[in-house]
């Protein structure tokens, strides 16, 4: 008898990942129904992983930090001022608004390095840090919700929590996106 | 403010480290664009191909980790049987979240009438796919970790925060490639 069994990573592993999958779904569709403007501004392609991946993060570190605090003791699992959970929130949102700034430099240079046609600098930073701001005030909502959630219900946030943050991520940023691409007139 | 500071200090390099490896996944997916609007339903399976790709990856590093700490899995590369368990759930899980990710892609596009989407290329491109991140990504995690493991360090520490990465850049190459090959055949 091996102490790890591929039926039982497969049964164990299924619900949780066809969830995210399906949460992902959404954030195609979302994408799938801009191809037109996404295809003639190539550069808007580019911005999708680092901003989806940096939404993601957020929301890991997060509610992976809060739970780890919840076990600790060190905060409550109710909604309630707490000094740890604020420098827990404002660590974060730092990282968030210094990341998205990066994203914009990051994707503009390497872009125009590369000769994809890039949007004009100002745009591309305002873009970044509004999707940015949107994106990690959202998700470190539902980071909060989803470690005392999990705290409650004994759930390991490696295993659940995580594939979903990382998903719902997936979908504020691309909503945010391309609502914001439209709010600035860009396309 | 110390602890809000140190988050800060310590989260924002390694959150650089990874947007910068992740332009590579943004440069995948710009030259693919003639493709995203050919083949109807690819922008669809994205999302969730990538998000399936680093579930199942992250959870198979994290198990990978585990056992090499508790000494169930020798930190040599040899097929052991604990090995091919953990190999053989992470290749099922992947087959079957692919196959629901294409089917589902495809569904989806007829409910919204998006234009004339193709049941064989969109799931073969999604199995495809699928099949090829998961032979790279577990190639690449286990010699990884296991190279990471007998330097004596902690392969959740060190390769935890890379696999999601990992996995977008392994992702999208292989979609990429996915489409070169089925559209060739179709």
């Amino acid at each position: 008898m091996t102490v790890y069994s591929a039926k039982k990573i497969f049964v164990e592993s299924m619900p949780v990942v066809t969830v995210s999958v399906v949460i992902g779904l959404v954030a195609g569709v979302v994408l799938e129904s801009w191809v037109k403007t996404l295809v003639s501004i190539p550069f808007l392609l580019m911005l999708i992983p680092p901003l989806n991946k940096m939404g993601g993060d957020f929301g890991i570190v997060i509610s992976s930090r809060l739970s780890t605090a919840l076990h600790l003791g060190t905060v409550r699992p109710k909604l309630e001022p707490n000094p740890v959970l604020t420098q827990n929130l404002l660590g974060v949102l730092a990282v968030a608004l210094a990341s998205s700034a990066y994203v914009a430099l990051a994707v503009y240079a390497s872009a125009a390095l590369a000769g994809v046609p890039t949007l004009p600098p100002h745009q591309v930073l305002i873009l970044c840090m509004l999707v940015g701001g949107v994106l990690s005030l959202t998700i470190v909502a539902t980071g909060v919700v989803c470690a005392i959630a999990s705290y409650a219900y004994g759930w390991d946030p490696d295993n659940t929590v995580i594939p979903i943050v990382t998903s719902v991520a997936d979908v504020v940023g691309v909503v945010s996106l391309m609502a914001l691409v439209r709010a600035l007139a860009i396309a | 403010m110390g602890e809000a500071r140190r988050i800060f200090a310590q989260g924002f390099p390694a959150e650089a480290i990874a947007i910068t490896l992740e332009l590579l996944a943004g440069f995948v997916l710009v030259s693919m664009a003639s493709s995203l609007e050919k083949i109807t339903g690819l922008l669809i399976l994205i999302p969730a191909f990538l998000e399936m790709r680093g579930d199942i990856s992250g959870s198979y590093a994290s198990r990978l980790g585990t056992a090499l700490h508790q000494g169930i899995i020798a930190p040599e590369l040899t097929l052991s049987d604990e090995l091919k368990q953990n190999l053989l759930g992470t290749y099922a899980l992947a087959l079957a979240e692919s196959l629901l990710i294409g089917f589902a892609a495809y569904a989806v596009c007829l409910l919204l009438g998006f234009p004339n989407p193709s049941l064989p290329t969109i799931v073969a491109i999604s199995l495809l796919a699928g099949v090829l991140s998961s032979v790279l990504m577990t190639g690449l995690v286990t010699a990884s970790a296991i190279f990471v493991y007998s330097r004596g360090l902690d392969p959740d520490t060190v390769l935890g925060p890379y696999i999601n990465t990992m996995g977008d850049v392994v992702g999208m190459l292989s979609l990429f490639l996915a489409v070169l090959v089925v559209g060739g055949w179709l």
